[in-house]
């Protein structure tokens, strides 16, 4: 076994000096196999230079801050978050370095032929050590990539049925009930903000408010096409049906109860117009209606946005300029993810193209999240909420990886230039 | 009134036989749903089928629920009392980022809406009434709301000249009022919902009022009072409060609703300490 070991490691002057290729830790599928059978290059968890770098100057500002903080000259909020903020990730650093250094000791031990009875204590250690490291790179990893604008936001989910009539509409609902379950399970104050109801109890659109800061950043790995299969309450001959259900995640840009005429006040005036129903008669006194739906036209995007869920119309339109204003910002940040792509001359596969994201089979009882390949069987686990997050961190770990691995391409193209 | 065709009553006893008796009075399929939620949300379930029967013989529904949500306020409705307008709201909304530390006077204030509404601008406020059991139902709202700027209530009666009015009213710097302004002719063909079970003495008047308003609330306080605000039914009544106060030399304007009526007159002083210009959507 060990001198199997042995000859498998590749020897240092072998290796390509400045090959990148190696200071990209291995997508994240590799630790538990490799633990068992053999150890791993120091390398492998070595992080790219510009991660590093990116960590040093982090720290850097940290210590200036924790400075300026301590001088108790000026207290203000932003700086508590951003230390907070600092503090985590430098601590995360640290423990890597440690990790790292200590790894690299224990194999130089490990390649001692001149001390036998360390080299089997070493080799016990470094199993140890493994799994444990490449958490912490991993970790580490996902906490340098710069953060996703919205991530500290709370957020607004859209429910839409897709393709297969009664059975989209009542799968929506599912939907709707899996992540209000969610919201619940997490301890995250959610309300449902409207929706429309269909004969069969489904539902032809609905929208939910995650009201938690940061739910956006699990919750924004939902938007796309959910695929159901399985077989319909409304079938009478038991066959399987496919349909599907879309998803959009909206970051809450404001709050349902701030004052919609400041909101109003954002915007030119000939950008937008605000309709109400027009009641019978001349209104005011005159008619004393219930009707208080009310849409917003947004000219410049054509974005058309109708509430009519609440008794009140001021709130009705709160909550409807709330809606515009989260579209208008996902729809600019969606703008710049394409122009910086366009950019690029590689294109790189994201998990924000994809349209069909997710399969729910209830015959199998499996779902397969088709970003990242993971598959969960519990079905009725994920519909009520317990076991969504599973398959959302998987998701986003793939998703990190994919972004640190688009990061590094754009370094060496901008290297190669 | 169109017929409600046939078609939509199967669709609605094909969805949920309970909207059924609502079809009529609320007249379109989406308006029974909301209504049937709200009253599924807020009526506990042994009194649903008393209230949809209240409901279908065009009770409104904000006095079977007993309360309206008017800006962040939750203002309860009683039987006697004019429930509050969407249209008021509306103005109110427009109308509050121009007023601060003042002594406001609101006259004819039914619920007490539009008094509760400025809570928070830092004012004195006074809401008049005729009617005792009005201004108990405005107490409740502003005990229920924990209004904490100084608000008063006064039992006056702007018609006619008091010695109580006059002391109420003295020293106020803005005037709002959204006082009764149907005409006879108009209000005995208004819908049922509101002809038979909103007050008539807060719904039927015309000239009189905005007569009163001006003579009696800002004629003896012109050195102090700086704007007014009042709710209007219809073009006329803006004229008619133009020709009162312009004699004075004030700036007259009016506000439109989002359905395009004509809602409101506005009047400031030349050199006061309001500047409703930008706020108008027509000046005079």
């Amino acid at each position: 076994m060990l001198k199997l070991l042995r000859n498998s490691r590749v020897p240092r002057t072998h290796l390509p000096r400045c090959s990148r290729l190696w200071y990209i830790s291995r997508p994240y599928s590799t630790p538990t196999a490799s633990a068992d059978t053999s150890i791993a290059d120091p390398r492998t968890f070595q992080l790219h230079p510009s991660l590093i770098k990116r960590a040093r100057l982090l720290s850097e500002e940290l210590t200036a801050l924790q400075e300026k903080i301590s001088g108790g000259s000026s207290f203000s909020v932003s700086d508590q978050k951003r230390f907070s903020e600092l503090s985590i990730i430098t601590d995360t650093y640290t423990k890597y370095q440690d990790h790292l250094t200590n790894f690299q000791e224990l194999q130089e031990l490990f390649h001692d032929e001149q001390e036998p009875e360390l080299k089997n204590e070493a080799e016990k250690e470094l199993r140890e050590l493994q799994p444990e490291l490449t958490a912490v790179a991993s970790d580490l990893k996902a906490k340098l990539l710069p953060p996703h604008p919205f991530d500290s936001m709370a957020c607004i989910l859209e429910l839409r049925p897709g393709v297969g009539g009664d059975e989209a509409a009542i799968f929506s609902k599912d939907m709707l009930e899996m992540y209000s379950q969610f919201a619940h399970v997490k301890k995250w104050p959610y309300h449902i903000m409207s929706q429309v109801r269909t004969e069969n109890n489904g539902i032809t659109s609905a929208t939910i408010s995650i009201d938690e800061p940061g739910s956006y950043k699990l919750m924004k790995f939902e938007r796309g096409i959910h695929r159901v299969q399985r077989i319909p309450e409304t079938e009478t001959k038991g066959r399987t049906h496919t349909s599907t259900a879309a998803v959009v995640v909206l970051p809450k840009i404001s709050e349902d109860n701030e004052n919609p005429d400041a909101d109003q006040r954002e915007f030119k005036p000939e950008e937008i117009r605000v309709d109400v129903m027009r009641s019978r008669g001349k209104g005011g006194q005159h008619v004393n209606t219930t009707d208080s739906a009310v849409r917003i036209t947004h000219f410049p995007s054509g974005i058309v946005v109708a509430m009519q869920d609440e008794r009140s119309q001021h709130r009705n339109k709160a909550k409807a300029f709330a809606i515009l204003r989260a579209r208008l910002a996902e729809r600019e940040r969606a703008e710049k993810v394409e122009n910086e792509r366009k950019m690029r001359t590689s294109q790189v596969s994201s998990t924000d193209r994809s349209d069909k994201i997710r399969t729910y089979n209830f015959t199998q009882n499996r779902i397969t999240d088709h970003r990242c390949g993971f598959s969960l069987h519990d079905v009725g686990g994920c519909m009520n909420g317990t076991r969504l997050e599973e398959i959302i961190l998987a998701v986003e770990k793939n998703y990190n990886e994919e972004r640190s691995k688009e990061l590094l391409e754009i370094e060496e193209n901008s290297d190669k230039k | 009134m169109p017929r409600i065709p046939p078609s939509v009553f199967r669709q609605a006893l094909r969805t949920d036989p309970l909207l059924v008796p609502l079809l009529p009075v609320t007249r379109s399929l989406s308006g029974a749903q909301a209504e049937l939620r709200w009253l599924r949300k807020e009526v506990p379930k042994p009194k649903l089928p008393w209230a949809i029967v209240q409901r279908s013989n065009y009770r409104p529904l904000q006095y079977i629920l007993g309360d309206q949500p008017f800006l962040d306020l939750s203002i309860k409705c009683a039987e006697g009392t004019l429930i509050p307008r969407w249209e008021t709201e509306e103005w109110i909304a427009r109308i509050k980022p121009f007023i601060s530390n003042v002594k406001i006077i609101d006259a004819c204030t039914g619920t007490g809406c539009v008094a509760l509404s400025f809570n928070g601008t830092g004012s004195n406020i006074v809401g008049i009434d005729i009617d005792t059991s009005c201004l108990s139902l405005a107490k409740f709202n502003q005990q229920s709301n924990r209004c904490d700027d100084i608000v008063h209530w006064a039992q006056c009666d702007i018609l006619n000249w008091t010695d109580d009015l006059h002391h109420v009213c003295k020293g106020v710097n803005f005037l709002v009022s959204n006082p009764p302004y149907i005409p006879w002719e108009e209000y005995t063909k208004l819908d049922r919902s509101v002809k038979n079970f909103e007050p008539q003495l807060a719904l039927v008047g015309d000239l009189e009022f905005y007569n009163a308003l001006v003579h009696n609330l800002l004629e003896p306080n012109l050195n102090t009072c700086d704007g007014f605000v009042f709710e209007v039914g219809n073009v006329n009544q803006i004229h008619h409060v133009r020709d009162l106060v312009k004699k004075h030399g004030w700036n007259v304007g009016y506000l439109m609703d989002s359905a395009g009526y004509h809602r409101c007159v506005v009047g400031w002083k030349p050199d006061g300490r309001f500047d409703f210009k930008k706020l108008c959507d027509f000046v005079y």
